[in-house]
């Protein structure tokens, strides 16, 4: 890539590209339990979670969204995350990832995929694309 | 391509913005159908208004009060002239199109709308001629009505007929579409309504920036547009009515101004157009929709028009050889307003793409869902073009985009 799209770069990095183009745990869960929905008027960007839980806890999830490739990474980065952890303290894992979009906490790990949604703090009118998946699966 | 003399060149050098940069880019707008860029002369007559002719008017015997009235009363002149029509009390000033068009729907419910009448627009309205009539219909009892579009992106002109019924209280709809691009055949829509003594409302605010318009011709009852997408500024536009039926709609606000006698018994109301304007008025908004109205009377508006269509011809071309791409909106009347879908794309990634190349496009529903919906979209991107953008804008924006495509892989 040359550098006249470094800003670009910045923002689409390759591996939000990379879960644009390859989303992890995308389609409908066949044996969900629950649905949720999440939408923003502004831009028109739709997601849906399909949830399983067993005895109140989370066992399994997946996702579909008509969205932006920012939205779209960052739902399959969050629910990759949750499933890396067997969903165990799902509610730390969505605390983090919104205090580090919120830039209320400055920087997670590069190696985790969520690092990757860190320029998006830089682009106000994205950021709420990056906040939808939160936004929608927020722990109970 | 038709040939024009008219050169956008010299013309940009009266727009201030369209020499900055954005992000170390030149700024290229193509957003005009949100918003248009304001020539120099609109800034200047805002500036030396507020430095020097500051007032108020309709209520000073003093020389400044006195001559800002007039200036004033010239412009509301002025804009029915710019409309084709002769009485300048048929041009109300509001706030724009958006409160034309809900000073009228208001008026409509109060005096007009009875349980069981039909209001009808069209499918491609802009939420500004959608959610006033909803509002009125509720009020009323009334049922509001649509007429669709065909997937080419023009109106069901063979169904209209069967939507003007004797309920029918009022046709309001959007001469050229903010999203489509569609001009719409106006003229006979209006008369197949007057036929049936239905009275038009028609939303010009797309009209307005790109084609001189003439009401006594078109014969609409109402007429409205926004200072702001006319090279004006922003808070400023035109509710234009037949005499007649401003007389016959209720005041929309009540207060100073729009009144000839006050009494706690009862109040009685200034003539049109003074009783739809209550309180002291956008005095400087009103000066530079004047300035924006000369500024354009001294432009070869009939070259630019060829130019926007040149404009538009040439981004239709560039777009189509986008691989994944299609239009939205192939009627064959079309203003200088693009929107477009690229397979696997969602707008807003195309969006923040073109910006970093310092192209201002607008992307999302443009405040027309029921129309987006009905087509299964979401949101689209939109390249509108004024008359001061260029054929080399037009090959940046093609160039823009086969880069994004190759970035997204
Ligand atoms: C066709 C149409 N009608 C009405 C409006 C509303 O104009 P305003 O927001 O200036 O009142 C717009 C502006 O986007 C428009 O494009």
């Amino acid at each position: 890539m040359n550098d006249e799209n470094a800003h670009l770069t910045e923002l689409y990095q390759a591996t939000i590209l990379e879960h644009n183009k390859n989303p992890r745990h995308y389609g409908i869960l066949p044996d969900h339990t629950e649905v949720v929905e999440g939408f923003n008027p502004l831009c028109g960007d739709k997601i849906t979670f399909y949830l399983k839980r067993t005895d109140g806890k989370l066992k399994g999830a997946s996702f579909e969204c008509a969205a932006c490739a920012i939205c779209k990474a960052s739902a399959s980065i969050l629910l990759d995350e949750a499933f890396n952890k067997g969903f165990q303290n799902y509610k730390a894992t969505h605390a983090r990832g919104l205090a580090f979009l919120e830039g209320a906490e400055a920087g997670v790990s590069p190696e985790l995929a969520l690092s990757a949604l860190g320029a998006v703090r830089a682009f106000p009118a994205r950021v709420n694309c990056a906040r939808l998946a939160w936004d929608t699966l927020k722990p109970n | 391509m038709e040939h024009t003399k008219f050169d956008p060149n010299r013309i940009r050098a009266d727009f201030p913005i369209l020499h900055r940069e954005v992000g170390g880019r030149p700024l290229i707008y193509l957003d005009n159908a949100a918003t248009a860029q304001k020539p120099k002369e609109v800034i200047d007559a805002i500036n030396q208004y507020y430095a020097y002719e500051n007032a108020n008017i309709h209520r000073g015997v003093h020389y400044l009060s006195e001559q800002l009235t007039e200036d004033y009363e010239q412009v509301r002149a002025h804009v029915a002239k710019f409309l084709g029509s002769e009485d300048p009390a048929e041009v109300v000033f509001t706030r724009g199109a958006t409160e034309s068009i809900n000073l009228v729907a208001e008026g409509f419910a109060k005096s007009i709308l009875k349980d069981g009448d039909e209001i009808l627009i069209t499918q491609m309205e802009h939420h500004a001629n959608i959610v006033p009539w909803q509002m009125a219909a509720e009020q009323t009892g009334a049922k509001l009505k649509i007429l669709p579009v065909l997937p080419d992106g023009s109106l069901d002109m063979e169904a209209l007929p069967d939507f003007l019924t004797e309920r029918t209280r009022i046709l309001a709809f959007v001469h050229t579409s903010n999203t489509l691009g569609t001009i719409n055949p106006a003229k006979e829509m209006i008369a197949m309504a007057h036929a049936k003594n239905i009275p038009v409302l028609l939303d010009g605010a797309q009209l307005v920036p790109h084609a001189p318009v003439d009401l006594i011709d078109l014969d609409c009852d109402f007429f409205v547009f926004s200072g702001h997408k006319l090279f004006g500024p922003t808070g400023i536009g035109v509710l234009w009515g037949k005499r007649e039926w401003l007389e016959r709609l209720p005041p929309y606000q009540g207060g100073g101004d729009m009144i000839e006698v006050v009494d706690f018994e009862g109040t009685t109301f200034k003539e049109p157009p003074g009783k739809f304007e209550a309180g002291t008025p956008h005095i400087a908004g009103v000066i530079g929709l004047g300035a924006a109205i000369d500024y354009l009377e001294t432009m070869d508006r009939a070259g630019a028009l060829v130019h926007e269509q040149n404009l538009l011809e040439a981004a239709t071309a560039a777009l189509e050889a986008v691989p994944d791409l299609s239009i939205f909106g192939t009627a064959t009347q079309k203003a200088s307003v693009l929107s477009f879908l690229i397979e696997g794309m969602h707008p807003h990634d195309i969006g923040t793409f073109l910006n970093a190349d310092g192209i201002a496009i607008r992307t999302g529903h443009h405040c027309t869902q029921p129309l987006l919906k009905a087509f299964g979209h979401a949101a689209t991107a939109r390249a509108s073009f004024a008359f001061y953008n260029t054929i080399e804008e037009v090959e940046h924006l093609g160039i823009a985009l086969h880069k994004m495509r190759r970035f997204f892989g």
